[in-house]
């Protein structure tokens, strides 16, 4: 494996250790750790579960904390299993006057080494796009995992700037960079519609990550398992995956 | 990006999906959700599956009231994936059991993978040493559920009647350090199962043995693929190494005592 991978795993260990409140070490521990949650979570996080392959990590509101650590199942990795935690968990919630849901996994993925852009199709005009771009595009919602929803101003305080490929002058693919913890900026991809199955995604995400590279940050990628090609556009954009993850948070009543 | 082995291995897994599930290969490529009923010859015990290869996705039920049930739920146009939310699979599992599926849970869900890359199985660790093993010596190894990946768990009788070989990476001192099993998991498709004894990891017996898996299975005429646990990362990278990617993707509500 590249010294470029292993660098860049253990920034995003170092990162996810500060946002789990654990050590990067235990993470490589082979069993469950349950954490408190640190204050800095956001407010509606109430469960966080991460995996690196080789142990798991639970973050969870002190309020719960007794109650995981008494419920937790074996062996560590089905802590992200739904029947197993995270729908007793929701349930005992419910019980405590607290409404709340859970997502569906995550996978994430770094780049495997330092990535290359991609040469842009012939036909197409491509650059670095900024929040101007963005304020533009948002709230047509063609790019909602490049640009973020639209009036979502949460992630809009997270998205830092992107990359877009053009036929006159409209974007026909995006890829947008949002803050993902210290040293680590997340890449969102979308291609228009009717651009589909052209290879576009490869190209604007290869670009945006070669840019993030190239000012030392570490570029992640995060998908749905069950978001087949969504995985295989990461993996031919030079990505590998790393985690797996899983969420309960607060809902409206 | 996935060339001509990759596109002939998907056809292969999808239609014999299709067959199991009882849905028509097109059926994944539709960008909504089809409900089928299984048919009664699939092999597939699971009391629902829900199966997508990352566009159409098909829920395929034993028990025609579940497909009711899943029709019956106000899911949005083209949200062909909310079928795996969790939320979605404890819902199905709480009305199986309304209907009498004693104890029916929803299951971690899986990824599966194809054969995109033919890759030569490098050479073992020195000292190691690679050999085919007996139905006795399965049945030997199966006991304590170390190797239950590759030889199956000592009560997964379906599992066991299923298999078809399985191979161990020896150790210098003579202990069994790592199993690869396959198994007749479709007409035509064998399932790779490995597991690495944790002291032996970081040595490349995993890579070592799935290769030589694959191998085995392709002269045998059938397509390989590759299942892992949405949680298990490395076993995801051993596939990838191996020169599968990911096609498709599978929760499962099951009734346990149907799974033996």
């Amino acid at each position: 494996m590249a010294a470029y991978f292993d660098g860049a795993r253990a920034r995003l260990k170092t990162a996810r250790a500060a946002d789990f409140g654990c050590t990067a070490a235990d993470f490589d521990s082979h069993r469950l750790v349950v954490t408190s949650m640190p204050a800095t979570a956001p407010s509606h996080y109430s469960l966080e579960a991460i995996t690196f392959g080789t142990g798991t990590v639970l973050s969870v509101r002190e309020a719960y904390l007794e109650w995981v650590k008494e419920n937790a199942p074996a062996p560590h990795y089905r802590a992200m299993f739904a029947n197993a935690l995270l729908a007793p968990f929701v349930r005992e919630a419910g019980s405590r006057g607290e409404n709340m849901d859970f997502r569906a996994p995550g996978l994430g993925f770094i780049p495997a080494d330092r990535i290359a852009a991609r040469p842009v199709p012939p036909g197409f005009s491509d650059g670095r796009v900024d929040s101007e771009f963005r304020a533009l595009h948002v709230q047509s919602a063609r790019f909602d995992n490049s640009l973020g929803e639209p009036d979502d101003e949460y992630v809009a305080g997270l998205w830092r700037y992107g990359f877009a490929l053009f036929e006159n002058g409209e974007p026909a693919a995006v890829a947008g960079a949002y803050d993902d913890g210290d040293g680590l900026l997340e890449i969102g991809v979308d291609v228009d519609r009717e651009y589909r199955g052209r290879g576009f995604g490869p190209v604007v995400v290869t670009n945006l990550a070669a840019i993030i590279i190239a000012e030392a940050m570490v570029p992640t990628y995060y998908c749905s398992p069950t978001n087949v090609r969504s995985q295989r556009n990461a993996l031919a954009s030079g990505f590998l995956p790393v985690t797996s993850g899983a969420r309960v948070t607060k809902t409206r009543p | 990006m996935p060339g001509p082995l990759f596109a002939e291995s998907s056809a292969v897994l999808k239609s014999a999906l299709a067959a199991q599930m009882g849905c028509s290969p097109s059926d994944y490529e539709s960008h909504e959700i089809t409900v089928v009923v299984r048919p009664p010859d699939s092999r597939e015990p699971h009391l629902a599956l829900m199966t997508t290869c990352g566009t159409g996705s098909v829920v395929s039920v034993r028990d025609p009231r579940l497909g009711d049930w899943v029709r019956a739920q106000e899911i949005p146009a083209h949200r062909n994936q909310w079928i795996f939310r969790p939320r979605f699979l404890e819902g199905l599992a709480a009305h199986a059991r309304e209907l009498g599926h004693v104890d029916a849970k929803s299951h971690g869900s899986s990824g599966g993978t194809v054969l995109a890359e033919e890759i030569e199985p490098p050479a073992l660790a020195t000292g190691f040493s690679l050999r085919e093993l007996s139905i006795a010596e399965q049945a030997a190894l199966r006991v304590g559920n170390r190797f239950n990946n590759a030889l199956g768990d000592e009560d997964e009788f379906r599992r066991i009647a299923a298999s078809r070989t399985a191979f161990a990476a020896v150790a210098p001192d003579g202990s069994v350090a790592a199993v690869v099993g396959i198994s007749d998991q479709y007409p035509g498709i064998d399932e790779i199962g490995l597991d690495v004894s944790r002291e032996y990891r970081g040595l490349g017996l995993a890579p070592a043995l799935t290769l030589h898996a694959t191998r085995w299975i392709r002269e045998q005429g059938r397509q390989p693929i590759y299942t892992y646990g949405f949680t298990n990362v490395r076993s995801a990278n051993n596939a990838l190494r191996c020169g599968y990617r990911p096609l498709w993707f599978l929760s499962a509500v099951f009734v346990p005592a149907d799974m033996h």
